[in-house]
Parts: C-alpha cells; structure tokens; sequence
C-alpha cells in the first residue's frame, strides 16, 4: 500500500496533481479572483480552444513530427466560416456551408502537408512552417483586410456561447474532441499503429504498416481540429481577422511540452495533451489576474518550457524533445547507461 | 578530357542562377530596381538578414538549428538603444552589443551542450524569453511595465555614424561581406571548420574520433548569437531608434535564407556563402514585391511557398546527386 502511494507520487500523474496543487496554494495566497466562478469559467473556455487543438496536433507530435501550422489553419477556418456564413447573414445554411468549406480546406492543407512529409522527404517542422506563412498570407484575401463581426443569435453565436446542461458548448465540443482522440489513439488498429511508427518508422514498415497512409491521415486530423478550434474561438470572440488564432501554435506547443508529450514520438496520449492545455490555460489566466502584460506573457512562456523539458531531461522519465535519446550523451548517457 | 562538375558546385549554381534570373527578370519588368539607391538598399536590408543568417548557418552546418535569433536581435537592440543615452563612444556600444548576443547564444549553448534540452525546443523556448526581456527593458510612456510601448530617438551621434553610408554603400553591406568572407575561411580552413562539419555529417563518429562535440556545439551558438547581435546593433544604428518588434520572424526568415541557398536541415552540406546568396534572393523577392505594388500579404504567400519549393528541391536534388555519384564510381570501375 505504502509503496503504491509513493509510486503515485513520483509518478507522472502525482507530479502532475503536485504542479497543481502548488498552483492552487500560490492563487489563494495572492489572488482569490482567481476561484470566482466567473474566472473559472473563462479559464475553461480558453482551454477549450486549445484542448480542441492539442488532441489533432497530438496525432502529428507522436510520429515524431510537429505542426506549427495549427494557429494559420485556425484562423483561415475561422475567416472562410465566418464568410460564408456573413453571406447568408448568420442563417444556418451559412455557417454549415462554411463549416464544409473549412473542413475541405483543413483536409486539403493536411493532406499536402502528409504528401510533403511522406513522400518528398522534407522535415515537418520546415513543411509546417512554410504552409503558416502561406494560410496566414491566404486570409487577408478572403476578408479584404478587414474584420468580419459576427451578429445574431443563429448558429454561429451559438457554438461559442450556447450552454448544454449549464455546460458551456466550447468545453463540450472539447470534450467531445477529446473522448474521441483518445478513444481512437487507444482503441482502434490505426492508434496503435500511430504509437508503432512514432517508435520506428523502418520497423513499422517492415511489419506491413503502410506508414505513408497513416502518416497522411494524421496531418490531416491535426488540420481538422485545428479547424474546428478556430470556429470555436472567432464563435466565442464574436470577431474574425487577420489576428485570429495568431501564434495558438506557440501555446498549443506549450500544452504538448508541459503534459508530457515525448516531442520524439510514440509515447503520450490525451490525457496528457487535456493535461497540459488545462495547465497551459491556467498560466495564462493567471498572468492575466497578476497583471502581467501581455507581451511579457511570452517570456514566462518560454522560462515555463525550458523548465519543462530541463525536468523532463534530468527526471530521466523520458527524453526531451526530437531526437533526444540519440542526443543525450556525455555524463548523462553514462549514468542512464549504468542505471539501465 | 570530359569536363567534370561537382555536386556542390551544380547546387551554388542553381542559387547563383535563381538570383540573377530573378534580378534579370525585375531589372526588365521595373524601371525603378536598377537605380543605384534601390541596389544600395537592397544590399542593407540583405546585410540585415545575412548576418542573422551567417550565425545560423554555422549552426545548421554542426547539425544542429537556432530559432532565438530574432529574440536576441530584440533584446540586444533595446539594451544598446538604452546605452546610447549613457554617451558612450559608438564603438563601445558595438562591442556591448555584440559581448550581449554572445552571452544570449552562451545561455543557448550552454542549455543544449550542458544540460541536453533539444535544440528546436530550447531555443524556441529562449527565443521567447529573449523577446520578453527586450520587451521588459522597451521604453514605455508613463514608466510603468503597463505602460504603452514607445520609442525615443537616439542621439548619440558617434552611434549613429555606424548607420551611415560611404557613397550609397552603407557600411554594414561592408560588414556582412567581410563577416561572411571571414567566416567562410573558418568554415573551410580551421580546424574549428573541419570540426563542424564532421559533427553535422555524422555526429557519433565525429565525437569517437576526437571532437569535442559540447564545445563545437556551444560555441556554434555563440557565434550565432554574437552575430545576431552586431546585426541588431547596426540595424538600430541605422534606423536611429529601437522598437519592441524588432526581429520579429527573423528567425524563421534566417532559416529559409539558408534553405534558399543550399544548406540542410541536419547538418553537413552548405556552406556560409550559400546562407549569403540565400539573404539577397529572400530580399530580391521582397524588393519586387514591392515594386509591383502587390499587397503586402504576398509577401507570407512567396516566402512560405519559396521556403517549400527550396527544401523540396533539396530533397530530390540530394536522390539526383547519388544516384550520379553512383554512375560515376560505376564508370570508373569499368575503365
């Protein structure tokens, strides 16, 4: 009994419960606006947005990959929904249409980023990279420069503000977004078959996998989501643009890193990435109630990742990011070498 | 005889010809890109990039890449602008600001060869804490950290004589050359050179056969850092003033300099000339776009599509070389 309490408490989830608690006891000390139900709720519904964001992007990050082109993909999903649907002036017909027409944009984008990755050969960072710059320059010719406001109480206003049993629909979009991630990574072939070739892609191959396919449908999941959470997030601001979604793959990033996603490939799962996202909302709220400025978010950001993954490196629990295993050498290697 | 050419040499020469293609094809379509002062000008905002990119370079060459660039070009750039009010003589400040970018890329160095974090993920990471703490020391109106951003001109004028220009040529365009010849002979003729590449040809072999591959690693980033400091310094010098977005995304656009001229991502190939053409072929894009009055959003499109096109071609080009390399071995044996 003993030893399974310890177990707990040196294991992932009780590091994870400790972060929290620490968290807890730091806002109540200092800042009690943080427990008014108010707070809370506005915390949840930003980590909706990039929960939604996280679990695609969680497809990509386990076959070793990364797609920093999820905050784009946002926006420009945010600004072709909100087109069409300002078109047919907020009716539902509008917003379903749209909804279509950002989805087929997101499976376009993520297929070619696939086809990039796959069979081009080319790193996903660089390909990822490349295609935010591109659907960023893409949505300013859809809006004309200009803001699209959302009005109404159709469709539209609904996803980001209607409630479900006094649930806000973002969370339970989330949350639908997420039973269905994990249910998929967890219990059909094609999850496992992710977790094989994020661990080696020569072995998956060679066992039959075909790891092109896999690898395409995953980019094209992480597009998806990615689209969804942009509708989600121009539904509840009420206001789609140029800056919609802007920079979401730095948080979303954040999500992975702090929740323990191994950035090499073939280990984490939804709970982390919810985990890390909950944790990731919470940061940022807490800057916000602190008075920290908003450029200055950045910098704690930063110091927040590089004390994650130093963490990660020297709990040994897993690697920190890319190709760490190969990587780690010198005094480390020996001591993992002599405890292994 | 039959004339031979290397691999390398095909790869400079599609950069070489994409650049002068491009130029040729402005130099017809627009008047105005000829004009000296366009030329001149062009050559300082590539000196801008190219400098960030040198830095970059070297690290891509030892394997490894640097996405804080743009961060310490921001805080080195806000910290030299404060110490001009102090009135110190401007070469001092230059070599403040570059000592500051160095320490930047040691921090950077000493996170990846000391403490073993991932190159992309910790310099991702130091890049937003880099930009953070310029944005912390930005002159703000009320002097408050809420307070809004604002700039303030400097007027340190032995400063602001770095900015200038000798006839049209301003003087970091004589920097960047110098700096890029310079580096080019470390690359091919030093030890330190010859280090690098062996670590980002193939890094396990390179530290079994004697290379101290944490201090080549380490070092990189320094050199990287120090870079992307004299740039700042020089850029600020010239612009007169220091603002909070100050290299913002030059990080990236670092990256697709060296991509454009034929370094790989992993080290090995390339050299610091190509991260040289690769500057002036992302400006030269610039410049047209420019010029032909296209809007700004263009701008994301070109590069986001040129960054895609040079990686791929890179990736079959690499197929093309061994399979030549291959025929060529296959002759000899014949012969």
């Amino acid at each position: 009994m003993n030893s399974k309490i310890t177990r707990f408490i040196g294991g992932q989830w009780g590091q994870r419960a400790l972060i929290l608690l620490l968290i807890f006891i730091v806002m109540a000390v200092f800042e009690r606006k943080f427990f008014t139900p108010g707070n809370v709720s506005s915390i949840f519904l930003a980590i909706s947005v990039y929960g939604i964001m996280a679990c695609g992007m969680l497809f990509v990050v386990l076959l070793g990959g990364l797609d920093l082109s999820v905050g784009s993909m946002a926006g420009l999903s945010a600004v072709i929904i909100s087109f069409f649907a300002k078109n047919d002036n907020f009716g539902t017909g509008g917003v379903l249409t749209g909804l279509l027409a950002a989805l087929a944009a997101a499976v376009v984008v993520g297929w070619l980023h696939g086809v990039l990755v796959t069979q081009i050969n080319m790193p996903s960072f660089v390909v990822t990279l490349a295609t935010k710059y591109i659907l960023y320059g893409f949505m300013p010719m859809i809006t004309s420069g200009a803001f699209i406001y959302i009005t109404g109480e159709g469709l539209m206003y609904q996803v980001g503000n209607a409630k479900v049993l006094g649930v806000p629909m973002p969370i339970v979009i989330f949350l639908v977004v997420a039973v269905i991630c994990g249910l998929i990574l967890s219990r059909t072939t094609f999850g496992r078959r992710l977790y094989a070739i994020g661990g080696n892609p020569t072995a998956s191959a060679l066992v039959g996998i075909h790891v092109f396919r896999d690898t395409k449908i995953a980019y094209i999941i992480s597009c998806v989501t990615a689209a969804l959470g942009g509708m989600v997030l121009c539904s509840m601001n009420m206001i789609a643009g140029q800056t919609t979604g802007n920079g979401y793959e730095g948080n979303v990033l954040l999500a992975m890193i702090v929740g323990g996603i191994n950035l090499a490939g073939g280990e984490g799962g939804v709970p982390g990435a919810v985990f890390g996202a909950l944790l990731a909302g919470i940061i940022t709220n807490l800057m916000t109630l602190l008075g920290v400025s908003a450029d200055f978010q950045k910098f704690v950001q930063g110091m927040i990742i590089l004390a994650a993954i130093t963490l990660n490196v020297y709990t040994g629990r897993r690697s920190a990011g890319l190709s760490a295993p190969k990587r780690r050498r010198g005094k480390a290697a020996e001591e993992s070498a002599k405890q292994g | 005889m039959k004339f031979k050419i290397r691999n390398k040499t095909v790869r400079r020469l599609v950069s070489i010809g994409l650049v002068i293609a491009l130029a040729l094809f402005f130099a017809l379509s627009t008047e105005a890109f000829l004009s000296p002062r366009n030329l001149f000008l062009l050559l300082k905002d590539s000196a801008y990039l190219g400098l960030i990119a040198l830095g970059v370079s070297i690290v891509i060459i030892g394997g490894g890449i640097d996405l804080s660039g743009g961060g310490i070009v921001c805080v080195v750039g806000i910290l030299t602008s404060r110490l001009t009010f102090t009135g110190l003589p401007g070469i001092v400040i230059l070599a403040g600001g570059v000592i500051l970018g160095a320490v930047c890329g040691a921090a950077n160095g000493f996170l990846i060869a000391a403490v073993h974090l991932t190159e992309f993920v910790a310099t991702l990471a130091t890049g937003f804490v880099f930009t953070g703490m310029g944005l912390l020391f930005a002159y703000r109106s009320n002097g408050r950290i809420s307070g809004n951003l604002i700039s303030k001109s400097i007027t340190n004028k032995s400063f602001l004589a770095m900015g200038k220009h000798i006839n049209g040529l301003y003087y970091i365009t004589i920097v960047w050359v110098a700096m890029s010849v310079l580096s080019h002979f470390v690359m091919v003729r030093t030890k330190f050179g010859l280090h690098t590449y062996a670590m980002g040809s193939h890094e396990k072999s390179a530290e079994m056969s004697g290379v101290n591959v944490a201090r080549q690693k380490a070092l990189g980033f320094v050199i990287s850092g120090a870079c992307a400091g004299l740039a700042s310094v020089m850029v600020v010098a010239n612009m007169g003033a220091s603002a909070a977005s100050l290299g913002t995304g030059y990080e990236f656009q670092a990256i697709a300099a060296c991509v454009v001229g034929g370094l790989v991502l992993g080290g090995g190939k390339g050299d610091t000339i190509g991260a040289f053409i690769g500057s002036i072929f992302m400006l030269l894009v610039l410049n047209g776009l420019y010029k032909f009055n296209l809007p700004t959003y263009w701008q994301y499109i070109f590069q986001g599509a040129i960054i895609i096109i040079a990686t791929a071609f890179d990736a079959q080009f690499a197929k093309f070389a061994q399979k030549r390399r291959a025929a060529e071995s296959a002759a000899r044996t014949a012969a």
